[in-house]
């Protein structure tokens, strides 16, 4: 093996180091970022790498939004219902809540091939 | 070999790694998918376009958008909107005139009402209304009092009892208000799929609040559609959806408040003006979003004894009811369609329509 093998060998490695961290997510779905609409408007694009909290006014009042370990789910939100509080976490591309009362809705852009198209209720 | 050679021979390894690199990164690629979400039919309407190159999916999808508000604004059963200025001229005159965009509700709407044995009957507003379902349930919510339930179940409204000549309407009815929200969004639905099956759309799919109709499919698979279960997270199952074909389900956990321990949906019974009972939701495909809309509505009126008899008279082949015992019962060419979640703690069963 020459010093130019050599080489070679160690820049596929590395490009293949560089790949794998580029375009690998777990099961292919791992989601990076929510949207948050008011009104049809996006007023918040979350981070889902960076835990915290977030709040987005809507016509009847605030809507509290919390992040943690790449999932995202809202903790208050007026309504009488708050549907989109039971909804729990959301942590899929293509995962939604929608606190309808506010007019806010919080999704995960994206679908996945191995995910369902849709969903009827 | 001189270093040269080994140097180009090393260049030619590169760039064929290059290329491999370029391939796996194009794979990776997000698939050529439009989608747009709005607020409309007091429900989240999620649409999704596939294979259209941006400045011809935007435009598309923001006409689909603005086709949808005219038909929510000019259909809303209680916020000022042509049917209830329909229904105030109704109500005073005991007759209306059907003008420009409440012809598809009521061209499509009273034929499907008496093709259900109005069991879907677009003549119980004033009961929906008495019930709080014409709002947003947010007050303080309660059954109408036995007197005025009593007193419907005596007289109740029906649009069986509308006479129609051409645009003319009337009735003899005091105080009928129509409400087509049982099949409003289906003929939405019904029009959206002729616009985009129109176009040279790939495939796409038009998901409101859970009732979807799909154009074309996604490839050279069927399209997988998830049916909520009633209480639990998750699915009860996966349904395999093909083109053209629209997916309807009514339940009870839909709109619905609670008063003094007990619960109330927005499903009523025109005979009993109460709440319709004994399941718990009807799923429904057909390829008439219409149909399939108020048929999920009149099969859950129909209720457990009667729902597999009025499905045959629609003559109905997909259809999945769920009930209380948590038992999913599905006609046999439904239950082709479906692929259970075992996990969903449900009793599966097929069964025959008569």
């Amino acid at each position: 093996m020459t010093r130019v093998d050599i080489a070679i060998l160690v820049l596929a490695m590395a490009g293949t180091a560089t790949l794998y961290m580029a375009l690998w997510q777990p099961g292919g779905s791992a989601a990076r970022y929510a949207t948050v609409r008011v009104e049809d408007e996006t007023v918040l694009r979350i981070d889902l790498r960076r835990d915290g909290v977030h709040a987005v006014e809507g016509p009847l009042g605030t809507t509290r939004i919390q992040v943690s370990e790449g999932r995202v789910r809202v903790t208050d939100s007026p309504g009488r219902r708050r549907i989109c509080v039971r909804d729990g976490w959301l942590d899929r591309p293509g995962a939604a809540t929608v606190c309808l009362p506010n007019r806010v809705v919080v999704a995960i852009p994206g679908t996945t091939e191995t995910e369902l198209d849709g969903i009827t209720w | 070999m001189t270093p040269g050679q080994r140097i180009r021979r090393a260049g030619r390894r590169l760039l064929a790694l290059g290329l491999a690199a370029a391939v796996l990164a194009a794979c990776s690629g997000e698939p050529d998918v439009h989608h747009r979400r709005m607020l409309v039919f007091g429900t989240m309407v999620d649409i999704s376009l596939y294979g259209l190159p941006d400045d011809r999916a935007e435009p598309l999808l923001a006409e689909m958008e603005a086709h949808l508000r005219q038909r929510h604004d000019a259909w809303h059963a209680w916020e000022d909107s042509a049917l209830t200025r329909f229904n105030e001229q109704l109500r005073k005159e005991g007759r209306a005139r059907i003008h420009g965009p409440l012809r598809p509700l009521f061209d499509q709407g009273l034929p499907l009402a008496r093709r259900t044995g109005y069991r879907f009957d677009p003549g119980i507003g004033a009961l929906a209304r008495a019930w709080g379902f014409h709002g947003d349930l947010s007050g303080e919510a309660q059954p109408p009092s036995d007197a005025f339930l009593r007193d419907w179940r005596a007289h109740p409204h029906s649009a069986a009892d509308l006479e129609r000549d051409g645009d003319m309407v009337t009735t003899d009815t005091r105080d009928m208000r129509l409400d087509f929200g049982a099949v409003a969004k289906g003929i939405a639905l019904a029009e959206v799929h002729e616009q985009l099956a129109a176009t040279e759309v790939d495939a796409g799919i038009v998901n409101a609040g859970g009732d979807l109709v799909t154009i074309r499919q996604p490839g050279q698979r069927r399209w997988r559609i998830g049916i909520r279960h009633p209480e639990a997270e998750g699915v009860v199952g996966t349904l395999s959806v093909d083109a053209d074909e629209a997916v309807f389900t009514s339940g009870d956990y839909e709109r619905r408040f609670e008063h003094e321990g007990n619960r109330y949906h927005h499903i009523l019974d025109p005979d009993t003006g109460r709440p319709a009972r004994g399941l718990r939701a009807v799923t429904v495909i057909h390829e008439d979003p219409a149909l399939a809309d108020a048929a999920a509505t009149a099969l859950m009126v129909a209720g457990p004894d009667d729902w597999r008899r009025v499905a045959a008279e629609l003559e109905l082949d997909h259809v999945l009811v769920i009930t209380p015992q948590q038992r999913v019962r599905a006609t046999p060419a439904m239950a082709r369609r479906l692929d259970p979640d075992r996990e969903a703690d449900m009793t599966f069963e097929t069964v025959e329509l008569p």
